[in-house]
């Protein structure tokens, strides 16, 4: 397992694979920092003084957060089955003496390590902003919360955008079912928990106003996981390589 | 002898067409195989199906003495290929490349400059695949696929698409792996004149099946050499022939003798200017290998 993430290390070099699990929080930590600058003075001192600074902070982030994290689960899994589509690589490491279904779960592994990266980044910036604008103590549970519930919410699409980005090669289709699913996931912010598109709008409205299921939505979301890595590794190790 | 590789009974469906049927291949302990045969006789696939990367429909495959797929994590560790077209990551310079590959392998640094040494890529080591030209890119793909000190080495159309000096360059290196590091190199083509330059043994497979199986000097024997003589009146001339004893088939304007003796050809001549037929032109005729593949390949189509 080691050597695999090693190897894949080496093949993330020179590609967008860091910069843009990097990018993606950064980018959204500096919108936040965008909104309060300019309005602080005017309305947010007052709003956060009024309905709580946790509130207001949620309220202008984590929907931007959670869509930031959805356009980097299905860039990321494309990305990182991509470059041995492009460089026909699967016909010699299919060679190899390695499990196949190792290899498939090792990728899918990278790809959610790469957003828990993200999250905790992300995170990191909320913080940031937290004290930035001297909102008191850092709500250090809710925080947990938030970064916990985002990252086990994503699990189930690394999931589905892999096994797509891994089994069709043309990663347009991989990428237009992730964008698509981004735009399920708006409309089913208030749907059912265990929809895998649904997860990630569930998890951060639970983080940011306490109301919601988070047990089903964590065994839901590991379920779908584990069917979902289980189905893909198996499909994977099966398949004829062109 | 041991066998590297053994097939039994070899086959592949594609929908209702047989890529390779019943194929009985065996390749031995330190020879260079010639897999030939033309583009679409079942070379490839037979490849992908001997390196696990597609499953046979019908048939046994043991690499090394392994049966294969099931097997195959214990063996491919002994094995190397180049399948096809080399796969490479451009946007890497070729020492990541293979580093990779040595990562995977776990293999150290030492032997990635050892190999790099072997196809002579040491001093482009640094610089990305993607800007290597064809033949770079072949040695890199060769170089990948020695990391491991392979005991089999499958190379599938090496030379493709490579410039006269860079066919010569692989052809060089092939001759030489098995006789320096004892590998046992199965090499496909489908260029005959390729194979005769490396091989020592040649398995021709044509739509699927295994025509022939050998040393190649077995293929070049196959098909002795004639003694053809042209005449002005054939007929007669072999009724001249005949009785002098000698056998001759007629053959257009010629006759050709069996036997290749230099004094059956002389009594032949001496008994046609006896009975005064004009002897235009005596000539050996020898059959290049090309011949004997289209023979062999002619046989199967009419049939």
């Amino acid at each position: 397992m080691m050597r695999l993430l090693s190897a894949e290390r080496i093949k993330a070099r020179h590609t967008w694979v860091l910069p843009l699990t990097i990018i993606g929080p950064a980018g959204v930590t500096l919108l936040g920092v965008l909104v309060y600058a300019l309005r602080w003075n005017d309305y947010l001192r007052e709003a956060s003084r009024q309905q709580g600074a946790w509130t207001v902070l949620s309220g202008n982030m984590f929907f931007l957060l959670a869509l930031a994290m959805l356009l980097g689960v299905t860039l990321l899994s494309s990305m990182v089955f991509d470059v041995d589509h492009r460089s026909e690589m699967w016909k010699q490491l299919f060679a190899l003496p390695l499990s196949r279904a190792g290899i498939y779960i090792q990728k899918y592994a990278l790809v959610a390590g790469l957003i828990l990266l993200a999250a905790v980044l992300g995170v990191v910036g909320m913080i940031g902003i937290w004290l930035g604008w001297r909102m008191g103590a850092l709500p250090w549970a809710r925080l947990g919360t938030l970064l916990g519930l985002m990252w086990v919410s994503a699990l189930p699409l690394v999931a589905i955008q892999s096994a797509l980005s891994a089994h069709i090669r043309n990663q347009a289709v991989s990428i237009t079912v992730g964008v698509a699913g981004i735009i399920v996931a708006l409309m089913l912010a208030s749907g059912p928990e265990w929809i895998p598109w649904a997860m990630p709008m569930k998890a951060v409205a639970y983080a940011q106003t306490g109301i919601g299921h988070p047990v089903q939505l964590v065994a839901f979301a590991l379920a779908w996981t584990a069917a979902f890595v289980a189905v893909g590794a198996a499909a994977f190790a099966r398949r004829d390589v062109r | 002898m041991t066998a590297v590789v053994q097939t039994t009974a070899l086959s592949r469906r594609y929908g209702t067409q047989w890529a390779v049927d019943s194929l009985d291949m065996q390749v031995r302990e330190g020879e260079v195989y010639g897999f030939l045969g033309l583009n679409g006789a079942g070379k490839t696939t037979t490849i992908r199906m001997l390196m696990g990367l597609i499953r046979p429909t019908l048939g046994h495959i043991e690499l090394l003495g392994h049966e294969v797929p099931r097997d195959r994590m214990k063996v491919m560790g002994a094995v190397g290929s180049l399948v096809e077209s080399p796969s490479y990551y451009a946007h890497l310079s070729g020492w990541d490349n293979l580093k990779i590959m040595a990562t995977l392998l776990d293999v150290p640094d030492e032997r990635i400059r050892e190999v790099l040494k072997v196809v002579d890529l040491t001093a482009d080591a640094e610089k990305k695949a993607g800007q290597y030209s064809l033949g770079m890119r072949q040695r890199l793909g060769i170089a990948s696929a020695l990391l491991n000190r392979p005991r089999l080495l499958v190379l599938d159309e090496p030379t493709n698409g490579l410039d006269p000096a860079g066919i010569q360059e692989m052809r060089n290196l092939i001759v030489r792996l098995p006789r320096e590091h004892g590998i046992t190199v199965l090499v496909s083509s489908h260029l005959l004149s390729e194979i005769d330059q490396m091989a020592t043994s040649v398995g021709v497979i044509h739509h699927g099946r295994m025509l022939f199986q050998g040393p190649i000097d077995e293929l070049r024997h196959r098909s002795s050499a004639s003694v053809s003589i042209k005449v002005d009146r054939p007929a007669e001339a072999q009724l001249s022939l005949a009785h002098a004893g000698i056998d001759a088939v007629p053959d257009g304007g010629a006759l050709t003798l069996a036997s290749v003796d230099p004094q059956a050809a002389a009594a032949a001549v001496r008994a046609l200017v006896n009975d005064d037929i004009a002897v235009y032109r005596v000539e050996e005729h020898k059959p290049t290998l090309e011949d004997i593949f289209l023979a062999l390949t002619s046989g199967v189509d009419a049939a």
